[in-house]
């Protein structure tokens, strides 16, 4: 089980969405993470084939995903960033025809579409028409149809997306069941989304992975530490203008400030427990997810 | 798959109005045909309908038969003693009316006795029954090929330089094949069905556009494209179960608005001289098909039905190809109404002979099979018929294997 991705680039025009990137992907879960238009999305599309590269290719134990064509998507369940449904189906109805989609014999399909239900929690929303469904219960309706086939491969595109955070400790917990014996690549811009459950994280930025490792690995190898301090507003303009702010609040004696540099920033500032959201920040920089608020 | 395809497809919003709208279509055809039939009773008073029918039928069926010289001269009789009438002479309408009545039953006879002796091929005048001598009554099959032939080769008319020498020839064969003296029964039922069912093929076609544009497009419009492509048989069975769908559907949507339009009209209007050949009535006295009414309205619906694969296949490659059911509609729309529209502004052999070749001519078989257009390919000369059932059936099986492709490979951006 092994998911090799060899020298891939995809360029649209003069824009290089994923730029000579290279990794292989064996059993556990892979947390893709990068702000958006970093190319996690592109490289996804590739992964379920549904764009071809420019340059470099994907194989599946040896053999060029492409060629394999449906024998390689038998193996794959995929939930896209932007996913939608037939408006006029039942989520039963959904999930049954993608089921057929998947090549899941009718008898076989009827048991999985009831589990899949239950394992995502709409057990009681079966016969709910997809385009009533909240966003929460049509983010899950996406999972069950990922699931239904039980890929090899599964490529998640920000699933939590659109979740309340009793639904993502849920998701995360299935996630984690689904892991054995199987590839699953979580793309978010959530860190704390794959800070528990992802075995190595690939950090991307600009199409290329910048960084890969395990959590602790990437917190060892992160050259900038959080360092935090208690200062008045005119220290704090001054210190943001500085260093990498990870972080901002009100203290009952002045500005509290989560700061990210090798060096510590303030005689009376504290060195604190590196995060994967420290290293995410010190790698992307502090500008990057200036469009994305939920960093 | 296929169901799941039929149920994407026909449980939208839309898609219910517009097989209401079919219905509705349907209904209106069947209207308009059925109450085309007119019975004038005998105080002048103007029926319509299924009533109208069984009473003209009646009247009719007096003067069936074989059209030889013992039943014109019949006919010739009975004219000439209606015309002779001061009701059929007088200059008030609701009289004249009343004669006209009378003359119901002969009516076609006397319409076709106009055509065969009137001065030319395109004049039509109704004194002229009344006045043709018993004597001359030997020439009326002839007359037709006369009239035809003088029309061809008078200098002075359009027809003279229209056809080449050997489309002339064959046109005067085909006139000539037609077996006499042929027979002649009341055929309001088939005369009526064909008159209408272009209607109900033509339009039910624009409105079928709207039910097949979204079965490919609609994965683009609903975001559902990425999860349908990854699976396993997105690219092949599903694309093919698509395909499959829009066939099912065109062949479903035809097969009962034109069942039920028949059903309705053929049912009120009866099927009464379903063996008589289509000249024994005034609409088809100059046709070069020698066919019966009933294998004329069953080549219509063939003809339609080739035009529905045709279509429907046009607008479901432009929908897999443009992800666009607005373009799917829109594009053979136009393909469908453009040609009506320029028929009616504009005249001339070329574009006569251009606009016959078109493909809207299929979903309107009556007036393919009416006109006298003839093509020569190579040293055959032929009607537009054959071309256009092997051209646009050819042109199905391409668009199906280009529509094929194009959703099987195309790439998800």
């Amino acid at each position: 089980m092994e998911l090799k991705i060899s020298h891939l680039s995809k360029q649209f025009g003069s824009n290089h969405a994923v730029d000579d990137v290279s990794y292989t992907l064996r059993g556990g879960v892979y947390g893709l993470l990068g702000v958006n238009g970093a190319g996690k999305t592109t490289l996804m599309r590739m992964l379920t084939t549904l764009i071809r590269p420019t340059v470099g290719s994907i194989t599946w134990d040896g053999e060029d995903i492409f060629r394999m064509d449906e024998n390689y998507r038998k193996r794959l369940g995929y939930l896209p960033q932007d996913y939608g449904a037939y408006p006029e189906f039942t989520v039963q109805e959904y999930l049954s025809y993608i089921a057929t989609l998947k090549g899941i014999r009718p008898a076989a399909a009827r048991k999985k579409v009831g589990q899949v239900l239950e394992q995502v929690g709409l057990q009681k929303a079966r016969n709910k028409k997809m385009k009533t469904l909240s966003g929460g219960m049509k983010r899950r309706a996406g999972i069950a149809q990922a699931i239904l086939n039980d890929p090899q491969i599964l490529i998640l595109d920000e699933p939590t997306a659109g979740l309340d955070p009793r639904e993502r400790i849920h998701f995360r917990n299935l996630i984690s069941e689904l892991a054995q014996d199987r590839i699953v690549l979580l793309s978010t811009h959530i860190v704390s989304d794959v800070a528990s459950i992802a075995s190595q994280i690939l950090l991307m930025k600009d199409g290329r992975f910048l960084s890969t490792g395990t959590v602790e690995s990437l917190i060892a190898a992160c050259p900038e530490r959080p360092w935090q301090c208690t200062c008045t507003k005119a220290q704090a303009a001054a210190l943001e203008k500085r260093y990498k702010v990870a972080n901002v609040a009100a203290g009952p004696n002045g500005v509290v400030l989560r700061l990210l540099t090798a060096e510590r920033p303030a005689a009376d500032a504290v060195l604190k427990e590196t995060t994967l959201e420290d290293v995410f920040l010190s790698c992307m920089g502090q500008r990057s997810g200036d469009d994305d608020d939920s960093l | 798959m296929i169901c799941y395809e039929l149920r994407k497809a026909l449980t939208k919003r839309s898609s219910q109005i517009v097989l209401l709208l079919l219905a509705l279509l349907t209904a209106f055809s069947c209207r308009i045909a059925i109450h085309s039939v007119e019975w004038i009773d005998g105080e002048g008073n103007l029926e319509t309908g299924s009533q109208a029918a069984d009473k003209l039928r009646a009247a009719q069926k007096e003067w069936s038969g074989t059209l030889d010289v013992e039943l014109l001269e019949k006919a010739l009789t009975e004219i000439r003693r209606v015309e002779a009438t001061p009701e059929y002479r007088a200059k008030d309408f609701d009289q004249n009316r009343i004669a006209q009545g009378w003359l119901q039953g002969v009516r076609e006879i006397r319409r076709l006795l106009c055509l065969s002796f009137g001065e030319g091929f395109q004049s039509f005048d109704e004194w002229v029954a009344g006045q043709v001598a018993a004597e001359e009554l030997e020439r009326f099959y002839d007359n037709r090929i006369r009239i035809l032939k003088d029309w061809l080769y008078d200098p002075g008319t359009a027809a003279s330089y229209w056809y080449s020498e050997a489309e002339k020839e064959f046109l005067l064969e085909r006139y000539s094949e037609l077996e006499t003296p042929f027979s002649i029964d009341y055929a309001q039922g088939w005369i009526q069905a064909a008159g209408s069912v272009g209607v109900v093929i033509k339009y039910g076609m624009i409105l079928l556009g709207f039910l097949l544009a979204g079965i490919f497009s609609d994965e683009f419009q609903w975001k559902a494209e990425p999860v349908y492509y990854s699976s396993r048989h997105g690219r092949g069975k599903g694309t093919r179960a698509k395909l499959a769908a829009g066939l099912l559907l065109t062949t479903l949507v035809y097969v009962l608005c034109v069942s039920a339009y028949s059903l309705a009209v053929l049912g009120s209007l009866g099927t009464d001289g379903a063996n008589c050949p289509v000249q024994s009535a005034i609409g088809d006295w100059k046709s070069m098909y020698n066919l019966t009414f009933s294998e004329k309205y069953f080549r219509i619906l063939g003809l339609g039905y080739i035009g529905y694969l045709f279509f429907g296949m046009l607008v479901m490659w432009i929908s897999a190809k443009a992800n666009s059911p607005v373009l799917a509609v829109m594009i053979p729309s136009l393909a469908v109404l453009l040609p009506t529209f320029l028929m009616n502004v504009a005249s001339g052999d070329t574009l006569s002979k251009f606009l016959a070749l078109l493909p809207d001519r299929l979903l309107d078989g009556n007036r393919a099979l009416a006109y006298l257009d003839v093509f020569s390919v190579g040293e055959t000369v032929t009607t537009p018929i054959p071309i256009l059932i092997t051209v646009y059936l050819v042109f199905a099986v391409i668009l199906t294997g280009a529509c094929y492709g194009e959703y099987r490979y195309k790439p998800i951006g």
